[in-house]
């Protein structure tokens, strides 16, 4: 699957779970999930469950944050979380 | 402190820098007219751009009435201002515009949910949401939390203690030790209680209309507190800091049970399915978080369970079992603490964490209530939903970091309300103060706005008539009427709410500063260790011969702390080069180039113990427990700086022991600039005089036993590790349960260019050596699947007298544990030439990597092994070799992906990967299609030459847009063939064929697509890549992506 069309399937997820926030203006790959979407991480805990409803497919969420933590990243671009999905969708 | 109630004096003179941000607050009459202000306000910044925008926001806010339509925003510049308000009033201009909530802080409500003081509470958090250096940057901007922080530094200077503050807001070198304090139990439960009165502070100048209150967890304190519950602060504050003293004691020297507390992503119930073995839920946060408790061994069953069901896990890094039963040991001084206290009825509605529901009235009930808050589960979502039944709309998080407000979204998520933190870590506090009050102003929660520019903006106490702030107060339960200043009797009944209001949390500051003196004053320091055990301080001792890791000694304080550094340097540290991550000689052309050096875990284990020997010299280590590894120590070409930092924690003059809590870490790297903050391990070093007798050997018992089928060759082939950590001798017998083998100790001579003698405390390639016996049992396994082991932890290492001498053959035992798909944990028993236990390892923790171990033996032989395979159906030249990767998750993360560039690329190749300008994605990108150009190449060589090539040995360039592949270090019989690479979905494909021309294409196929489309496609593809023309296609479909590959000539 296409970066982009993940992008907009990001976006469709994203409004859904979160649906009274509103994205930045400008959103690309180097968009923090934390500190420009202000996101806390039980948020993407959920974002992680609706993809995989969305997906219709377990996503191995769990060892990605943990590596993200293991590698001491203190936040997620959505540009990582493209690559996790353009891995496992 | 504050000193008046009814007419709050002129706050001391604040600062005039440490606003980076303002708060816009807009009122319309209505929705239109709110639009147009918007616009008014874009241009006039515009026009102005410098204009001074504390000085604007100060007039909205002098300008502000009640009711409307209004909009807050958060800014630091008029451009971005113009911005935000010209998106705005697009925004507004749309009917279907419920609501503007964007992180960018713009806020707008069509339905305001503050309705009455009823519908606003207060949340206090507990212990967890303290975290090094909070509010800190609040000092500058608001007087009253300096005074807060300053009273601290105050009462320790008077009390002859270190402050409590040097720990909140350590310097930037003393943050790890600060965040290992702030786990303590008196430290983290005052150092919240700390924070939440700086930010009720705030609040209170606000004058926010608070309803109700409740905390989580230890924050109920701060809650019961500010309902007026517990007024007894003569009794209680200088007992409670008694006791906080003394239950600290107890977990310092007893340990308490062994107990892990396990966060998890998932509500109870998802716990609850998989629970056994007395793991309980100690906190239901929310949805997607509780926390679990119970005996180590059987949090780890339950880890493992949902770990395999997908859940995030995350172990807490604190044992103690709050909200179980398991704490009741920890309870009788505190119910001692509880049981004069005079309990009162609450003023304002107080709600419990344990029961869910408001605290009962009766004084007993609410003491009861309290004290067994400690043993009973935190009901933190049911809480929640209570409140919000009982009208409460607008959760306020009144102290640091934020986590309660991230639970209450989730629980309540789907309906109308909100959770305002006052404070987050990721944004400074001046700027989360303003979207807190952008938030509440949108909500229209009448608000204080001058506390934000009073003593700054100078045009502020004249411009601003009393009239227009906002004052609405409420210190009754949430059904009290509001009282609305400006309405048409209010004045009066405003001073005298306000007064009420004020007398309220005045009287809360005042027991809070009861709390807080008593604790501070009395607080005890780590403690100095007796002099009987400081043997080295006997002038006849000789003086202790260096050791081998200990170079520039930063700070020392004999029998406190000790801080040293020293650089981390491939040329003097030649151990490194032995331990080099994705594999060893993987070129011809220079047989020296290896994998990535990083830093043994053993080293670190070393450094600390020769970090817990100098603060308690004359002792030796006993054992090291607790280890935890959070990231790598990769060696640089430049030589970095290792920073290793230790305390005592706990001394036991009567056993003669003594802890030394240590952390290792660099400070920076290649793959993080700046590490001061991020240990890469720490541990608890226990130190002795003399050490332990040996125990009995653990059962070793092994089902299904038999020889050994591999070699130490085999197993050496398989490590990364180099000749000097190669200790094994023998591979004797294994089984289910784990393996035997023997070693011997090889010399210390060449581990350090310049020291051919170290002195060591605990033989740290020893002891790594020993633990390769775990990884030939992994290799005796038919299953080599997340075969792939690297540490992250140990429960203890354990020694029973001093390291085995030189040449010493030592039995050892390998035990495993437990195994699970992402973990392993075994146990290792070592012993000494006379057979007695020299070393005993447990609960040893390994992440399990899953790179495609049977194509590619990640740290074999480079030659011989593709990352890649082959894809012979795809391949259109006798010739040639298709190859194809899915790169493997695990080999994307940055310093596997280094690794990995170490050992298949040429210099000027690494020269290009570290100086990468680009996007990590792109980088990721590149370094797979280079290597799957190289692993066709060396393929079609290999299959016509019979020559095996190392990638590392094949220089690529980009040239007109296609890799070309040059032999490194002078020609060959012939030049590499001609190579085409292509991607597409995450994966990659190359072709390399003895031709003129060649082409490769890679091409999808939808669920449920036509293939046939797609193979022509792809043929379509692949013979454009070549240029077209004659050409010989072959297509071949490989999972859902068809591959083609095209080449103008056959040469067989």
């Amino acid at each position: 699957m296409s970066p982009d069309q993940l992008y907009r399937d990001l976006s469709t997820v994203m409004a859904a779970a979160f649906p009274d926030r509103d994205p930045p203006e400008a959103v690309g790959p180097d968009t923090r999930v934390f500190a420009d979407l202000g996101m806390a991480s039980i948020e993407l805990v959920v974002l992680g469950e609706r993809l995989e409803q969305f997906y219709g497919r377990k996503l191995p969420f769990g060892p990605f944050l943990a590596g993200l933590r293991s590698r001491g990243a203190d936040d997620l671009s959505l540009g990582e979380l493209v690559a996790f999905l353009q891995q496992h969708v | 402190m504050p000193t008046t109630l009814t007419d709050p004096a002129a706050p001391p003179a604040p600062p005039a820098s440490g606003w980076d941000t303002e708060v816009f607050v807009l009122r319309g009459d209505d929705r239109a007219d709110l639009r147009g202000r918007a616009l008014a306000l874009a241009d006039r910044v515009e026009r102005q751009p410098g204009v001074t925008l504390s000085e604007v926001a100060a007039g909205l806010a002098a300008d502000l009435a009640p009711g409307g339509s209004r909009l807050g925003a958060v800014s630091g510049s008029a451009a971005d201002l113009a911005k935000k308000l010209r998106r705005t009033a697009d925004r507004l201009a749309d009917p279907n515009c419920k609501q503007i909530r964007d992180a960018a802080g713009v806020y707008f409500f069509d339905q305001p949910l503050y309705a009455a003081p009823g519908s606003l509470a207060l949340l206090f958090p507990g212990e967890g949401a303290q975290y090094p250096g909070m509010l800190a940057d609040l000092c500058g901007v608001f007087p009253e939390v300096e005074e807060t922080f300053a009273w601290c530094d105050q009462l320790a200077a008077e009390a002859g203690r270190p402050s409590l503050r040097a720990v909140l807001h350590p310097a930037p070198e003393d943050r790890a030790a600060a965040e290992a304090e702030l786990r303590k139990l008196g430290p983290s439960i005052f150092g919240v209680l700390v924070a939440d009165q700086a930010v009720i502070r705030v609040l209170w100048n606000l004058h926010l209309p608070v309803g109700a209150v409740a905390g989580h967890s230890a924050g109920e304190i701060a809650a019961l507190l500010a309902s007026g519950a517990m007024g007894a602060e003569k009794v209680l504050g200088p007992r409670l800091a008694d006791t906080m003293d003394l239950m600290q004691r107890q977990e310092e020297q007893a340990g308490g049970p062994d107990v892990t507390l396990l966060a998890v992503g998932a509500g109870r119930a998802a716990v609850e399915e998989v629970a056994a073995g007395g793991v309980v839920v100690a906190m239901d946060n929310c949805p997607h978080q509780c926390v679990a408790v119970g005996p180590t061994p059987a949090v780890a069953a339950v880890e493992a369970a949902l770990l395999a069901r997908g859940l995030v896990c995350e172990r807490l890094p604190f044992r103690r079992p709050y909200h179980t039963p398991l704490f009741e040991p920890w309870m009788g001084p505190f119910r001692d603490l509880f049981a004069p206290v005079p309990f009162e009825r609450p003023h304002t509605p107080v709600y419990s964490c344990s029961t869910g529901a408001r605290f009962p009235d009766d004084p007993d009930a609410v003491r009861d209530l309290a004290v067994n808050h400690w043993v009973s589960p935190v009901e933190f979502a049911r809480m929640i939903e209570t409140m919000y039944a009982d009208g409460v709309r607008l959760f306020v998080e009144a102290g640091p970091r934020g986590n309660l407000s991230a639970f209450v979204e989730d629980v309540l998520r789907g309906r109308p309300f909100a959770a305002l933190p006052a404070n987050v870590a990721r944004k400074s506090g001046p700027t989360q103060i303003n979207h807190l009050v952008a938030q509440l102003a949108a909500h229209h929660v009448p608000l204080n706005l001058g506390h934000l520019y009073a003593g700054r903006v100078a045009s502020w106490t004249a411009a601003v008539p009393a009239a227009a702030t906002e004052i609405e107060v409420a210190s009754g339960p949430p059904q009290s009427d509001p009282i609305r200043a400006g309405g048409a009797a209010g004045t009066a009944a405003v001073q005298a709410a306000l007064a009420d209001h004020l007398a309220v949390m005045e009287r809360f500051l005042d027991v809070q500063r009861e709390v807080m003196t008593a604790f501070l004053s009395g607080r005890a320091g780590p403690a100095e260790l007796p002099p009987e055990l400081l043997a080295f301080s006997d002038f006849d001792c000789p003086p202790p011969e260096p050791l081998c890791l200990v170079g520039d000694v930063v700070r020392h304080d004999p029998g406190r702390e000790i801080v040293f550094r020293r650089p981390l340097d491939e040329r003097e540290d030649l151990y490194a080069d032995d331990h080099t991550l994705g594999g060893r000689g993987v070129s011809r052309a220079d047989p020296g180039q290896n994998g990535l050096p990083v830093l043994p875990m053993t080293f670190s284990l070393e450094a600390m113990a020769e970090a817990a020997t100098l603060l308690a010299p004359g002792k030796v280590v006993t054992a090291v427990r607790d280890v935890r590894l959070y990231r790598w120590l990769p060696f640089d070409p430049d030589p970095t700086t290792l920073e290793v930092r230790a305390a005592v924690t706990a001394v036991d003059p009567a056993a003669g022991t003594v802890e030394v809590r240590a952390n290792v870490r660099d400070l920076g790297n290649t793959f993080l600039k700046d590490a001061a903050d991020k240990p890469a391990c720490e541990a608890v070093v226990v130190l002795a005089d003399r050490y332990p007798d040996p125990p009995d050997p653990l059962p070793f018992r092994l089902t299904d036993e038999a020889p050994c089928r591999s070699t130490v060759e085999d197993l050496r082939r398989n490590m990364f590790h180099g000749p000097l950590f190669q200790m094994l001798r023998t591979l004797d017998r294994v089984g289910r349960e784990g393996i035997q083998g023997t070693l011997e100790v090889q010399p210390r001579d060449r581990w350090f260019r310049s020291n051919p003698d170290p002195a060591v405390v605990i033989d740290p390639v020893l002891v790594d050596a020993a633990m390769h016996l775990l990884g030939a049992w992994h290799l005796e396994q038919p299953d080599w699947t997340g075969r792939i082991l690297l540490p992250i932890g140990m429960k203890a290492l354990e020694f029973f007298g001093p390291p085995p001498p030189v040449g010493s053959r030592c039995v050892v035992r390998g035990h495993n544990e437990e195994e699970t798909a992402r973990q392993a944990r075994h146990g290792l028993e070592v012993f000494g030439p006379d057979g007695r236990l020299w070393y005993r390892l447990t609960s040893a923790g390994y992440w399990r990597f899953y790179l495609p171990f049977g194509h590619v033996n990640f740290f074999g032989p480079k030659d011989e092994y593709y990352l890649s395979r082959r894809l012979a159906d795809a391949e259109a030249a006798v010739t040639g070799r298709c190859h194809f990767l899915e790169p493997p998750v695990d080999l994307t993360q940055p310093v596997l992906r280094a690794a990995g560039a170490r050992v298949t690329m040429t210099p000027a190749e690494q020269a290009a990967f570290n100086g990468w300008a680009g996007t990590d994605a792109e980088l990721t990108d590149w370094f797979f299609g280079r290597m799957l150009a190289k692993d066709a190449v060396r393929a079609a060589w290999a299959a016509r030459h019979g020559e095996a090539v190392f990638p590392a040995d094949i220089e690529t360039e980009a040239v007109n847009g296609r890799v070309v592949c040059r032999p490194r270090g002078g020609p060959k019989a012939e030049p590499f063939p001609p190579v085409a690479v292509a991607a597409a979905k995450g994966k990659v494909a190359a072709f390399a064929a003895f031709a003129d021309r060649v082409g490769v294409a890679l091409v999808p196929v939808p669920k449920g697509g036509d293939e046939a489309e797609a193979r022509a496609a792809a043929a379509e593809l692949a013979v454009a890549d070549a240029g077209g023309g004659k050409l010989r296609v072959r297509t071949a479909r490989h999972k859902d992506v068809v591959v083609a590959t095209a080449a103008s000539e056959v040469d067989p």
